[in-house]
């Protein structure tokens, strides 16, 4: 039942073929998105390494108690426990740091999140702070709606997402052009918060700044 | 539905940072000047209760910091971490957090917060 020669394939098209409806794209999976180059940027390599040493600082400072207990001092016998406890802490807190910046990172990906800036009840990623959740629920400093405290700095929540959007794809092709990409957005939407929030007689934050403020500087996509 | 409140972690946090807070003050303003003068029996003493006390202050700052969706890796969640350490800290950064945090965390919606009262005809 094998066909023995291969197909011709047709050229598309031609009279018998029509033109296939372009594929729909698909859009981009939170699930599947490569953004762990993060893990190795500069920042977090620096990161890794003083957890390590905070880590095997507070495991050596355990046994340097230890060896005095057992040397009679008493006292040392609480502190030879209490240090290994701040080093599993340790761990614990390196660990919640990278998931954390997983969920921020893949929430710039997640569709929900385009209707945070006016739909209250959506939950916002761990990691993004009460305090910019504030400009969430609508609003900026001065703004009737502003929840958030005084002098706080509001988070663009489109302009925020627009640029996780493109960090994400650029993460790819150079993790650490989309790094500084968002570097330049975060410092841009601070200081236009600012700007916004000492002109306290003006109306709510724009929300939906019309592009990425990252999209206006140099990249390598140009 | 989550069984402890935002305002349960918040309480907790504050009487940890209170009692730390005092016991660091006491331990640098009166344990140290007594072990100096060859009394150091409540240096020693007080300085075991606020090791352990202060475990308890770096979980209950944490849970708050993860509730209050701070970023961890920011200087924010380091200080309000090592503030049980330094004395007259957990003060400043008690009130700071309140400020800065858990007071708009309380005021945001879909908290059980007091209903508003109705707005006024004029």
């Amino acid at each position: 039942m094998e066909s023995s020669a291969p197909e011709p394939v047709p050229e598309p098209g031609s009279i018998a073929n029509p033109p296939l409806p372009p594929e729909p794209q698909p859009a981009p999976d939170p699930e599947r998105a490569v953004i762990w180059p993060f893990l190795v940027s500069r920042k977090w390599l620096l990161w890794h390494v003083t957890a390590a040493a905070g880590v095997w600082g507070m495991l050596w400072l355990g046994d340097w108690q230890y060896h005095r207990a057992v040397g009679g001092n008493g006292l040392s016998w609480a502190y030879t426990f209490e240090w290994p406890l701040f080093a599993v802490f340790g761990v614990v807190f390196w660990a919640k740091t990278i998931r954390d910046e997983f969920r921020i990172r893949r929430a710039g990906l997640d569709p929900n999140l385009a209707i945070a800036g006016t739909d209250p009840g959506v939950q916002l990623p761990a990691g993004l702070g009460t305090e910019q959740a504030g400009s969430y629920v609508g609003g900026a400093p001065g703004d009737p709606r502003w929840t958030g405290a005084d002098g706080a700095e509001p988070v663009l929540a489109a302009a925020w997402r627009a640029d996780m959007v493109q960090a994400a794809a650029q993460w790819t092709a150079d993790p650490e052009l989309a790094e500084y990409n968002m570097r330049l957005a975060t410092l841009n939407a601070k200081a236009k918060a600012k700007e916004q929030s000492r002109e306290k007689g003006k109306p709510g934050i724009a929300l939906g700044l019309p592009a990425s403020a990252a999209s206006q500087e140099p990249t390598a996509e140009s | 539905m989550r069984a402890v409140t935002l305002r349960q972690q918040v309480l907790a946090y504050r009487v940890m940072a209170y009692v730390t807070g005092v016991l660091i003050i006491v331990l640098c303003a009166v344990g140290i000047p007594l072990q100096v003068t060859g009394h150091p029996q409540l240096e020693q003493y007080v300085g075991q209760v606020h090791g352990f006390l202060y475990i308890v202050y770096v979980v209950m700052a944490f849970l708050l910091a993860v509730r209050l969706r701070m970023r961890l890796l920011s200087w924010q969640t380091i200080v309000l971490l090592l503030a049980g350490t330094i004395p007259v800290l957990t003060f400043v950064v008690e009130r700071w957090m309140t400020r800065r945090y858990i007071g708009p965390a309380l005021a945001a919606p879909g908290q059980a917060a007091p209903a508003a009262p109705a707005p006024v005809q004029s």
